[in-house]
């Protein structure tokens, strides 16, 4: 009792102070509420709607066709109550001389089997309606197309070598489409009616699935497990309702993966400022710790005094952060809606407070271990003596105690990210910067130091302050510098992204697939009639991966669930499409091993999927074509350039392999007007209406606006990240104040006016906010660098505009805190110093 | 030179009106040095912070070379003080992150001095700390602190030193040599001295001694 009651008189003592740490960690939890809200309520959502994304309690699915044999065996360990089937493929639909991808699936009789279909003029299908709605001739289609082909209820169009009635339009089909990342809107139809149209043919990139309805079954995971080892093919996939909504949770939540980092980052500035802020308020009370010393408390139970008042603003700040987060809500729905598989609204939980509760109370109290560690050691002998003016020193070597600091934050890039790879390069970009910005700015002492000499005292004095009293700042030069960087990265990162994608004369207009080798002849043909060649014909092989270096390909797993673990699984059980030619194209580059010589079976890997499969030259790969096996070795890794939209291929074969195996063919079409363009596609859809086309200009123009979209969540998180920047800034001012309000004082006995003693302050504050926003706008380029080079293996071209005022946005800003805070300063009374101190 | 005219200060403190300085009057010769005693809250520092400039009286005047400052602005106090004025603290008062050399400068470069630096080197060697030009406070024992104090006061050549318990933070060796110099160098350069002290021994040192008792200066010898 008597320790929380001086817990509580502690923060009613230093109100201001209390009032500042409150808002501060406020701050840093506030992204952070905002992200766990967002990705509990998708959790939470995809798990009770699994069944109804997946339309089934279970799904066999295969882009090739399953052999019966499997199938009905697969259906004695089932043991299903009812079944329906769908085929799904890419097609073009035609309005007259209009045409656009879509996405068409066909299904049979109970589909879906769970769950149910909304048309927009308000009906509800279920699977014992649906299907039998539809005649032969008859499809449903998604709206956009409605608006696209300028199309009405029950007006007629052409897919393939059939012509359909559009029955109506659909609202919701609980399908997990994610409406954003779909570059084709969805077409339903019958099985026998796709039949009609012909476009199945051999090579048609088709998916085939099963549903299955089974909702007695106890342990779907057991059954799927157990189905997966009687099958025993890595091209059929096989799953259940919850782990296919886990999946598309994995998907939906990349988004919320990279607003956590920027959130997290907030959270470490806002740990930075509690741990100066906390020196403040310790720093102030040194002489009652040595008296409560000297009075028989232990420096166990004056931390536990502390950290109690510090648990107590921990849990006000996290209220007021959960419900300012709450308040946010509306806003990141409607900004992160199209991202999403399906409509959600974003609740917050209890279990979310005291989590975010304990997360800044943690961080806070790791952040300021070094400050605990400080008070243990006061000289509490010394508080005999007159002049007992005890002040908490630093030491270099106590860099050590921030360790676990820094490996909390790492764990919770981990939670947030599920990547051990982000979460270390999170945690090494923070130390990195930490130590940069805090050696950099000692050198920028040092420098002013040595020009200085001769400067008028005005200048001089600040200097001499910052250059020999400097570790004050270091949290500061911290947090603005982190803080700048995270506001202007991502600004330069989001320009650069548009400007890779948006190049123009590079990314072709026209990507076609789907095209039968019998079919390239009469195409190129009917595109060199246009006046156009067609480029980069590409022949594509279906192919199952069966072993590396003689061992059966098969998943890893472990406890960690991380997302290069999901990766590295996905790419291990996938067919792939391979590819042959004597040379590599334009958009790629061999980085290690020897070019394709034409002899014998020869591999050459991209180089970030034989890193995923652990796959370096001179490994033996055996594939699976169609029955026949191929084994071979990797010759060379090579770097491909995927912002060039040409076909490229993960594996490249050698010459002289593949060329009689099954295959179709890819193209594309350089850049064309937009007329030019459609009277082309409309051409090759009436004449070979089983090729699928791609408008590349359009699928860049969704990538481009998606980019936006996303840009606005991020930049409010990384504004949070900038204010957090900004408290610390100010909570340092305040201090400096309050600690040198003598020294103040004095200058006005010697004779400064007080506007010169406000200009000295703000002088020296200010050099400290000019450097770290000038050091933090210096690392995001270089960081903007790397990171580009990373993964678009091009140059950055920094937009130096954009880091301009982005850096006199925060500047400005930086300087207004400051003067605010310091104009106090002439409220001094010089006459206390004759009272002494 | 040092006129004080029916000074007056008092303070509210709630419904009660505390009478500090009742018609304080006080005539000082140049070069003179004053020792003013009383017990605590008899009003020696309000009369400190008053003849430094740092408070205004309620009513009457302070003269210094002919020039009456007790109701200056702030500014023009400010201005006059730095030109006029030099204060020793009991608690030195020194600016921790600048050197001896840089303390003692410090009050010649407000007041615009160009040649302060060199007439700080000089002082600090006449306290006897050349040694110790470029060392902190913190690097520095407490008598080495008052002597830079006192270094400080001196380096704008005040009409006036005002020097409030110099010694009180120092034990009895090291009071006795800072006395003894501080006494030097204020005879040495004829600086007009007024300590306000509890000691009886420093106040033994001054040409006169004066009571503060019940807002009013007894002068008790001169």
């Amino acid at each position: 009792m008597l320790i929380l009651k001086l817990a509580y008189k502690e923060i009613l003592q230093q109100k201001y102070l209390a009032l500042l740490m409150i808002f501060n960690i406020a701050l840093g939890l506030l992204g952070l509420n905002m992200i766990q809200s967002f990705k509990s309520s998708l959790q939470e959502s995809l798990k009770e709607n699994s069944r109804h994304l997946l339309t089934a309690d279970l799904l066999i699915s295969s882009r090739q066709k399953i052999d019966k044999i499997v199938l009905d065996r697969s259906r004695k360990v089932i043991a299903a109550v009812k079944e329906a089937q769908s085929i799904d493929l890419f097609s073009m639909m035609r309005v007259k001389d209009e045409s656009r991808l879509v996405y068409v699936r066909a299904i049979s009789r109970g589909y879906p089997l769970v769950g149910g279909l909304k048309l927009s003029n308000g009906t509800n299908l279920s699977g014992e309606n649906f299907f039998s709605s539809l005649l032969k001739n008859e499809i449903y289609i998604y709206p956009e197309l409605l608006e696209q082909f300028s199309l009405s209820i029950n007006d007629k169009v052409a897919l393939g070598n059939a012509h359909y009635q559009v029955k109506g339009s659909i609202l919701e089909d609980g399908a997990g489409q994610f409406r954003t990342f779909s570059i084709a809107p969805r077409v339903y139809m019958t099985i026998e009616a796709l039949n009609e149209a012909h476009l199945l043919q051999v090579g048609t990139t088709a998916t085939r699935s099963y549903y299955f309805l089974h909702p007695q079954v106890q342990n779907l995971k057991n059954l799927v497990s157990a189905l997966k080892n009687q099958v025993n093919d890595n091209t059929i996939n096989i799953e259940e309702h919850e782990s296919a909504s886990e999946q598309m949770l994995r998907l939906s939540s990349y988004i919320g993966d990279y607003m956590g980092l920027a959130a997290l980052a907030g959270l470490l500035l806002s740990a930075i400022g509690t741990a100066y802020l906390m020196r403040t308020w310790l720093s102030r009370k040194l002489r009652e710790i040595a008296t409560f010393r000297t009075l028989g408390l232990s420096n166990t139970k004056i931390i536990l005094i502390f950290s109690l008042g510090f648990l107590f603003l921990c849990l006000t700040a996290a209220l007021i952060s959960f419900t300012a987060a709450r308040a946010f809500n509306p806003f990141l729905e409607s900004s992160l809606r199209d991202f999403l598989p399906m409509d959600f609204h974003l609740k917050s939980s209890l279990l979310d407070l005291v989590t975010m509760s304990l997360v800044g109370f943690i961080s806070g109290c790791l952040a300021s271990l070094s400050v605990f560690y400080g008070v243990t050691r006061l000289p509490v002998q010394q508080i005999f003596r007159e002049q007992f003016n005890p002040v908490m020193e630093r030491n270099s070597w106590e860099v050590l105690i921030w360790i676990p600091f820094v490996l909390l934050f790492g764990m919770l890039a981990f939670w947030l990210t599920s990547s051990y790879i982000v979460a270390l390069l999170f945690v090494l970009s923070v130390v990195i910067s930490i130590v940069l910005f805090s050696s950099f700015f000692s050198i920028f002492c040092w420098w002013l130091h040595r020009i200085s000499t001769h400067w008028n005292y005005i200048f001089r004095l600040p200097i001499l302050e910052l250059s020999r009293r400097k570790t004050y700042a270091f949290e500061a030069v911290t947090a603005i510098g982190l803080g700048t960087l995270l506001l202007t990265l991502l600004p330069q990162l989001r320009t650069q992204i548009r400007g890779e994608i948006q190049t123009s004369g590079v990314v072709p207009s026209l990507f076609l697939f789907d095209i039968q080798e019998e079919q390239l002849m009469p195409l190129k043909e009917l595109i060199a009639k246009a006046g156009h060649p067609l480029q980069y014909v590409s022949p594509m092989v279906r192919a199952r991966l069966e072993k590396i270096n003689n061992e059966m390909v098969k998943e890893e797993r472990t406890f960690l669930h991380s997302k290069e673990e999901e990766r590295s699984n996905q790419f291990r059980s996938r067919t792939y499409n391979l590819t042959y030619k004597e040379h590599l194209g334009e958009s790629e580059y061999i980085t290690r091993g020897q070019a394709l010589s034409g002899h014998g079976v020869e591999f050459s890997l991209e180089e970030g999927f034989a890193e995923r499969m652990s796959i370096a030259v001179g490994d033996q790969l055996t594939f699976d074509i169609q029955g026949v096996q191929i084994t071979g070795s990797v010759v060379n890794l090579r770097k491909v350039r995927w912002s060039s939209f040409q076909p490229n291929f993960f594996v490249v074969v050698g010459p002289g392999v593949l060329e009689e195996a099954p295959k179709i063919f890819l193209a594309s079409i350089a850049k064309l007007e937009a007329k030019e363009k459609l009277k082309i596609q409309s051409k090759i859809v009436k004449a070979l209406p089983n090729i699928s086309i791609i408008d590349v200009d359009r699928t860049v123009q969704q990538l481009l606006e998606m980019i936006s979209k996303i840009a606005v969540v991020i930049n409010i998180i990384a504004f949070l990240s900038i204010f957090c920047g900004i408290v610390v800034l100010l909570s340092v001012s305040n201090t400096q104040i309050y600690f040198r309000r003598y020294e103040i004082m004095m200058l006005k006995v010697l004779g400064i006016k007080w506007s010169h003693g406000v200009f000295i302050f703000m002088f020296e504050l200010g050099l400290v906010l000019f450097f770290s926003t000038l050091m933090g706008g210096f690392f995001s380029l270089a960081l903007s660098q790397g990171i580009i080079l990373w993964i678009f293996k091009t140059n950055f071209t920094p937009d130096f505009a954009l880091l301009f005022w982005n850096l006199l946005m925060v500047l400005c800003f930086g300087l207004f805190v400051i003067y605010i805070s310091i104009r106090r300063i002439v409220n001094l009374r010089a006459v206390e110093v004759i009272n002494g101190y | 030179m040092l006129n004080i005219d029916h000074l007056n200060k008092f303070f509210i403190q709630g419904p009660t009106k505390i009478e500090v300085l009742k018609n304080l009057c006080l005539d000082l010769e140049s070069k003179d040095s004053l020792a003013i005693v009383g017990k605590s809250g008899s009003g020696k520092s309000t009369l400190l912070s008053l003849l430094a400039g740092l408070d205004r009286p309620a009513s009457g005047h302070i003269i210094l070379n002919g020039i009456s400052y007790a109701q200056f602005s702030e500014k023009e106090m400010t201005e006059f003080r730095a030109k006029n004025i030099g204060i020793v603290f009991q608690n030195y008062n020194l600016f921790p992150s600048l050197t001896a050399l840089e303390n003692v400068a410090l009050p010649a470069q407000i007041a615009g001095d160009k040649s302060a630096y060199h007439k700080a080197r000089e002082l600090l060697q006449m306290v006897g700390l050349e040694p110790r030009l470029t060392h902190l406070p913190s690097q520095l024992s407490g008598g080495e602190c008052q002597r830079v104090a006192l270094a400080r006061a001196l380096v704008t050549q005040p009409k006036l030193l005002l020097a409030d318990e110099p010694s009180g933070n120092l034990d009895n060796e090291t009071s006795e040599i800072i006395l003894n110099l501080l006494f030097k160098t204020i005879s040495d350069l004829g600086v007009t001295t007024i300590f306000v002290t509890h000691s009886m021994d420093l106040a033994s040192r001054c040409r006169r001694l004066s009571r503060l008792e019940d807002g009013h200066l007894v002068h008790v010898n001169t």
